[in-house]
């Protein structure tokens, strides 16, 4: 679709399973919302965060609060129609932080114009996996004055598409945060990367090998180390990535594979 | 066997001893030659400089250097292969020279019954070609790392540690190829090296690891084969896996080495070994959260502010050295006071009296520490 869209992102939602704004929830030390909006970035758009709390204007985006609240999807959609100088938007949840460049692009792709287009994915309709026209503003608004606030029940009552998923994606971008549980999960499917540990760093860690999570890059990995190991504080080590000593700052990759070397004295 | 080239009869005679060396494939009389002309200084005849004398000697390098400034002693035995018992006392370089001289009359040795220092290091090392570094401590290591950068000469570095070790070709084509301080910078400090005592070995791990070092001047002396420089090899004894790092130049590190003779000579490669070290809080702090380690408050009960949320023992300078079983269940004790002056004096003197433990004294006292830790009585 050539026509022009703007990207907003839901985290306005009360989060009753939650018991607090789930957007701002850490996921591996970042705010759960932080993902979404990452990808949105590389996709090359720049979001907006349509959300009813002051602390999101500090991730560094536009933050649009719901114009009437606590009318969960319906609700954010008519804040992103009225807000929107384009003529469509994608409407997409804090959430679903695993959704992949490959399906926003996709979805972009296949999307017609004057229409609503949502993903579905194995037969499930995903509606905060979206693009709606600004067309349907009036629509929108009288749902909301009605009550009315099913999405499926609006898709399902306009010009719409499905566009299926199944084959460029994988079943776990669609996995959806609602309890605590559920981050719990996601944090241990977060990329890891293996650490080999040499000389008197394996034997203050008590192991040769680890994995932790993976981190950006290769202060970040000092810092985590020694917030998760002070005993390696007053420790002197050179780290290798992939092989390779390091000298300076490098950026860490999944499944890079980290060394740990101090130096040996003995003869 | 192919008849050699008979163009200096004498040399062929003296080559003879190496007919299964230069008869190896790609190997040669002409790199047999190289070894034969080389000069070689071994730094420490212990238990990496034993095994790689051995093979150096055998396999026809035509001049070794060896220095070393201690006795041979009955626990060397059981991995500093060239002694026996009846070597017990006796200086190492002087068995390793009357060794050597009853083994192969061709090899020429030079002994120096002294340890390397940063005065006679560079003279002595001047007159080498290739270098092994086969000490057992941080500061030679740095200090003949810094020489043979200075001078540009290939130092082949062995160490190790429990049942790992270390091998890299340092310097192997002069400055532009990685030194020690390019693999790790600066040495480390003395609290972490394993109480500055002998630790348990294995003999054959410095037997691997000294061989290798043999190897690897043999190598890069006589152009054979891919040698370890730019790279850190390290392997392990208990489960016989080797990893090679790939090295490159470290531009930080290069600001920290020597750039002249001078320089060289004004470095300060002490490493202060069982003596006191003084830390800060944020260092404190953070030892302090391993067990064994115990901070020692010895201000008198009267002085302001008294310290918080720091776990702590109070014992007044003037009671500390009537206490000392108070210690005997930590390794590192931290001494602090109100400046951090009484608390060096306190730490140096404890550390005199209770040998095997470590001993720091807090820089600045409490007048350092945050406001955070701190509370008025």
């Amino acid at each position: 679709m050539k026509e022009s869209i703007e990207v907003f992102v839901l985290s306005g939602g009360k989060s009753s399973r939650m018991g607090e704004d789930k957007g701002l929830l850490k996921i591996n030390g970042l705010p759960m919302i932080n993902y979404i909006l990452d990808t949105v970035k590389q996709v090359g758009y720049s979001p907006q965060i349509i959300a009813n709390d002051a602390e999101y204007l500090e991730l560094g985006f536009p933050v649009l609060e719901d114009k009437i609240r606590e009318m969960g999807p319906m609700g954010g959609l008519f804040t992103a129609l009225s807000a929107t100088q384009a003529n469509h938007v994608m409407l997409l949840s804090c959430d679903t932080p695993n959704i992949s460049r490959q399906t926003l692009t996709y979805l972009i792709a296949q999307s017609e114009a004057h229409k609503t287009n949502v993903c579905r994915h194995k037969g499930k309709i995903h509606p905060l996996i979206g693009i709606y026209p600004k067309t349907l503003l009036q629509i929108v608004a009288n749902n909301l004055e009605m009550g009315r606030l099913k999405m499926q029940r609006l898709i399902q009552d306009s010009p719409h598409q499905f566009i299926d998923t199944d084959k460029i994606a994988s079943d776990q971008e669609f996995y959806n945060i609602n309890t605590k549980k559920d981050l719990l999960e996601m944090q241990l499917e977060k990329q890891t990367i293996k650490i080999m540990a040499f000389g008197v760093i394996a034997e203050k860690l008590g192991q040769a090998e680890l994995k932790i999570e993976q981190p950006q890059n290769i202060s970040e990995l000092r810092e985590t180390l020694l917030n998760t190991y002070p005993q390696l504080a007053s420790l002197k080590f050179t780290i290798a990535l992939n092989k390779q000593v390091v000298s300076e700052d490098k950026a860490i990759g999944p499944d890079d594979e980290v060394a740990l070397l101090p130096p040996f004295s003995g003869g | 066997m192919m008849k050699l080239p008979c163009f200096h009869l004498s040399l062929e005679d003296d080559m003879d001893r190496f007919i299964r060396q230069y008869s190896l494939n790609g190997f040669g009389l002409e790199k047999q030659q190289k070894l034969a002309s080389a000069k070689i200084l071994v730094v420490g005849a212990g238990g990496l400089g034993c095994p790689a004398l051995l093979y150096l000697a055998a396999a026809g390098i035509g001049h070794i250097g060896v220095a070393d400034g201690d006795q041979v002693s009955l626990s060397n035995l059981n991995r500093q292969v060239i002694f026996g018992e009846q070597d017990l006392g006796k200086p190492k370089v002087e068995v390793v020279q009357s060794y050597f001289s009853k083994k192969y009359s061709d090899l020429q040795i030079e002994i120096y019954p002294f340890y390397l220092t940063q005065e006679n290091s560079l003279d002595i090392i001047s007159r080498y070609d290739v270098v092994i570094d086969g000490s057992d401590n941080f500061q030679t290591r740095y200090m003949v790392n810094d020489a043979c950068y200075l001078l540009e000469k290939p130092l082949i570095m062995g160490s190790i540690f429990q049942n790992e070790g270390q091998v890299s070709v340092l310097n192997g084509k002069g400055k532009t190829s990685p030194n020690y301080r390019d693999i790790f910078p600066e040495p480390p400090e003395a609290h972490e090296v394993p109480n500055c005592s002998e630790t348990g070995v294995l003999g054959v791990l410095p037997g691997i690891i000294g061989t290798f070092q043999a190897a690897e001047a043999i190598k890069l002396l006589a152009g054979f084969g891919q040698t370890l420089s730019g790279k850190l090899l390290v392997y392990d004894l208990l489960s016989q896996i080797s990893n090679v790092f790939d090295v490159g130049i470290n531009v930080a590190s290069r600001a920290l080495i020597p750039k002249s003779e001078k320089e060289f000579l004004e470095m300060d490669y002490s490493l202060s070994c069982g003596t006191v070290q003084e830390i800060s809080w944020d260092n404190a702090v953070e030892m302090l959260t391993q067990q064994d380690n115990l901070l020692v408050d010895i201000r008198e009960d009267h002085e302001q502010p008294k310290i918080k949320e720091i776990e702590h023992m109070k014992i007044p300078m003037a009671e500390v050295e009537t206490k000392l079983d108070q210690f005997a269940q930590q390794d590192r004790i931290l001494i602090c006071c109100q400046s951090g002056i009484r608390s060096l004096k306190t730490a140096q003197k404890l550390s005199g009296l209770l040998i095997g433990k470590e001993f720091y004294s807090v820089k600045g006292g409490v007048n350092a520490l945050p406001e955070k830790y701190l509370h008025n009585d």
